[in-house]
């Protein structure tokens, strides 16, 4: 999942940010019969590029994420909003 | 016989050329005419600025080649050592080659082959690791960690709550599918990006798109797998 015109936001910067634009993500299920979603951390990374302007909008897709799990009423990670 | 140990030692200071005897002395008739030329008001005293320049050039022509001639001959490992045999013994056929086009393309060869073995950059003396130390007798450095040191990805698993259909059903609602007729109308009618911003949010009501998914589950059960998982 991702966002194009946000993407667009860093490939102006360094068109290599597509490799990690749109995000992965997986929904599975453990033997334990507990559902997970899975995802790496936007800004971490989007900051491997070296470039201050990607990690910020890094950390902006990391906002987006923290909200979209609110509205989906599963747990906030601490750090994905500090 | 007899057998010594020569220390070779160059050093290039800068305005002052302090060589072996050979070029001292170029460097003392070089200094003397221009001295005597400024002295008798022939030249300007600014000519004096040539000595330098003339003298450190040579001087570090000097050391280029003397440094080269050393380092041929003082073969730092089995590599450098088998490479001047190829060369000496190739020289050694030039001098049995008789006369004519062979013998001086022979001989460009040659020359070419010693001026590259004299350029290339020096060896690193290797010597036997200290105590505690490298081959080169620095502290130790610590193991490099497994990982390269880039900043690495964090990822977040959380756990849903629900069952695996109800949070998928969830998330499919929240995160609509790419409109990708929507989107190829646009960038065939060549719009302005403000458009495609504006299609663009309409499509993401939580700023997210899912561009594509596949149900993996359903094909691992094939191989003995359980457990859907879907990838989106």
């Amino acid at each position: 999942m991702g966002n194009h015109t946000i993407a667009q936001r860093m490939y102006t910067h360094d068109p290599a940010v597509m490799l990690y634009a749109p995000l992965r993500t997986a929904i599975h299920e453990d033997r334990q019969g507990v559902t997970w979603f899975s995802v790496d951390q936007p800004s971490t990374r989007f900051a491997s590029f070296g470039n201050p302007d990607i990690t910020n909008v890094g950390r902006e897709l990391d906002a987006k994420l923290a909200d979209l799990f609110g509205f989906l009423d599963v747990p906030v990670p601490r750090h994905l909003v500090s | 016989m007899w057998k010594s140990v020569y220390r070779f030692h160059t050093r290039s200071v800068d305005r002052f050329g302090a060589r072996g005897l050979n070029s001292g002395v170029a460097g003392a008739e070089n200094a003397a005419w221009k001295l005597a030329f400024v002295l008798h008001g022939w030249a300007p005293e600014a000519s004096l600025e040539s000595y330098h320049q003339e003298r450190l050039a040579a001087a570090q022509e000097n050391i280029t080649v003397t440094s080269g001639t050393m380092r041929f001959l003082v073969r730092q490992n089995d590599d450098e050592r088998r490479a001047r045999r190829r060369l000496l013994e190739d020289a050694a056929q030039y001098q049995r080659t008789g006369t004519g086009r062979l013998r001086e393309a022979r001989r460009a060869v040659l020359v070419r082959r010693l001026r590259a073995d004299h350029h290339r950059p020096a060896t690193p003396v290797r010597r036997p690791p200290a105590p505690g130390g490298d081959a080169n007798g620095r502290a130790r450095r610590p193991d490099p960690p497994a990982e390269p040191p880039s900043p690495k990805g964090v990822r977040l698993s959380i756990d849903t709550g629900v069952s695996f259909e109800d949070f998928r059903g969830r998330y499919e609602r929240a995160v609509p599918s790419l409109d990708m007729d929507r989107l190829a109308l646009l960038v065939s009618a060549q719009v302005s990006w403000e458009s495609v911003v504006a299609a663009t949010a309409e499509n993401a009501p939580h700023g997210f798109i899912r561009y594509w998914s596949s149900d993996v589950g359903s094909l691992m059960r094939l191989a003995g797998d359980s457990g859907p998982v879907r990838r989106i």
